[in-house]
């Protein structure tokens, strides 16, 4: 314990629990090659602050098993006629758009209304030389139409009429979306919504769906009749905590796993909808049309 | 079919006596992207069938949250039960917070015995 290796590997878990006291739950500590109750302490605590940090973005109570992805850099690569030649990889799933959608368009196409003025401004200083580098505020728009507020750099790159255009964006979560649009007033907690122990059997609810997504959904009733409680509590103490409804979680979540399916294996679309819960093949194309705007049949599928 | 081993960046994988074997290679650190890649790539080897897993991850480093939650909910696509060989204090840390945080939807233990593993992950052949 008393090795110089170890006195700095004290001083960085010391340090990392004042930061988690402070709230700061960024920061993990670097990982050195043994294989000792200290390094087990380091993993642990890197490990638990990943959770945490996962936790309090949500509320503070449950753990959605999910990371949310609130920083994401996007890089265009535009010609000196503003069109897209190019971008990264995280662009097309933040945007919503295929990569087809995106290359050899207007980079404007992907800029929401109220950012089109500012971006012929830029447009033109960019193209009388008037600015090489600057940093703009602009608001994309995906193919969902919803709005990306973001902080931009757009500069153009050296010895190339080409320009850059990085940015850090919001991801706004799927399940997030509906709170523009319903009332304020299912911010307030449900009744009864307020014990540790409710909280904790709604987070079994949700482990539950997640673990049953092969077969279709038991009704409210019966949910609540097996995690003996009621249906009130359940219906709104997990909207409220996981900002989505019981069946549309099931849903989504069952579709995406048949999704995968589709994609990664050749079992038959008959026997992928009753993995997933669907008890007619019918009810699960329409459903899947639903969720993704194609059919199951539109996917290119192994041979 | 596909009784052959596949590798890809991350892991070799084979099935043996209706075991599917997965082995880690050295020194990685898994991201959500790794993970997304590992549970693709076996799916498409295992195809339509389920087996129980022997899960070697004596390789791995780190598994970050993203992964763990992946894994554990996603991962068990195709799998009717996993056997983790860990070998180091820090490896069996590692997963034992997996099992008990991330809690993966199909059963799921961890053993320093490979023997041990086999034996468990027979009863769901």
């Amino acid at each position: 314990m008393d090795s110089d290796l170890n006195k700095e590997r004290f001083q960085n878990i010391y340090h990392m629990l004042l930061q988690m006291g402070n709230g700061n739950f960024m920061y993990r500590i670097q990982r050195s090659d043994e294989d000792d109750n200290l390094e087990i302490l380091i993993v642990l605590m890197n490990m638990l602050a990943e959770e945490i940090n996962g936790l309090i973005s949500h509320k503070g109570y449950v753990n959605p098993h999910h990371t949310n992805r609130y920083l994401v850099q996007t890089t265009f690569i535009l010609d000196a006629n503003f069109v897209i030649k190019s971008f990264n990889s995280d662009v097309p799933f933040i945007l919503g758009f295929t990569p087809e959608d995106l290359y050899h368009q207007n980079f404007s196409r992907v800029l929401s209304e109220k950012s089109l003025s500012l971006w012929n401004n830029i447009k033109g200083d960019l193209s009388q030389s008037l600015i090489h580098h600057s940093t703009f505020q602009l608001t994309f728009i995906t193919k969902k139409k919803l709005l990306i507020p973001s902080f931009c750099s757009v500069s153009r790159l050296l010895q190339s009429n080409d320009i850059l255009v990085s940015s850090i964006t919001n991801i706004i979560e799927e399940t997030d979306l509906p709170t523009t649009l319903v009332s304020s007033t299912n911010e307030v907690k449900p009744k009864g919504l307020y014990r540790l122990s409710d909280i904790q059997l709604i987070q079994e609810v949700y482990d539950y769906i997640l673990n049953n997504l092969d077969k279709p959904l038991p009704n409210l009733k019966e949910l609540s009749r097996i995690f003996g409680t009621n249906e009130y509590k359940l219906k709104y103490g997990f909207k409220y905590l996981f900002k989505t409804s019981i069946y549309k979680f099931y849903n989504t979540k069952r579709l995406k796993k048949a999704h995968l399916l589709i994609q990664q294996t050749t079992i038959q679309l008959k026997e992928i909808s009753l993995m997933s819960g669907f008890n007619t093949y019918p009810n699960f194309s329409k459903a899947f049309k639903k969720q993704f705007g194609y059919s199951p049949n539109d996917i290119k599928r192994r041979t | 079919m596909n009784y052959e081993l596949f590798e890809n960046e991350y892991a070799k994988f084979w099935v043996n006596n209706q075991i599917l074997f997965f082995e880690y290679k050295p020194d990685l650190v898994i991201d959500l992207k790794a993970a997304q890649q590992i549970v693709k790539d076996r799916i498409t080897f295992q195809n339509e069938v389920t087996y129980p897993i022997f899960c070697d991850i004596r390789g791995v480093v780190y598994f970050n949250k993203a992964s763990r939650d992946y894994l554990a909910k996603s991962g068990s696509i195709l799998t009717k039960a996993v056997g983790i060989l860990v070998h180091q204090k820090v490896s069996k840390a590692i997963s034992s917070f997996y099992l008990e945080i991330s809690k993966p939807t199909v059963p799921t233990k961890l053993f320093e015995d490979k023997s041990k593993a086999l034996q468990f992950l027979s009863n769901y052949i």
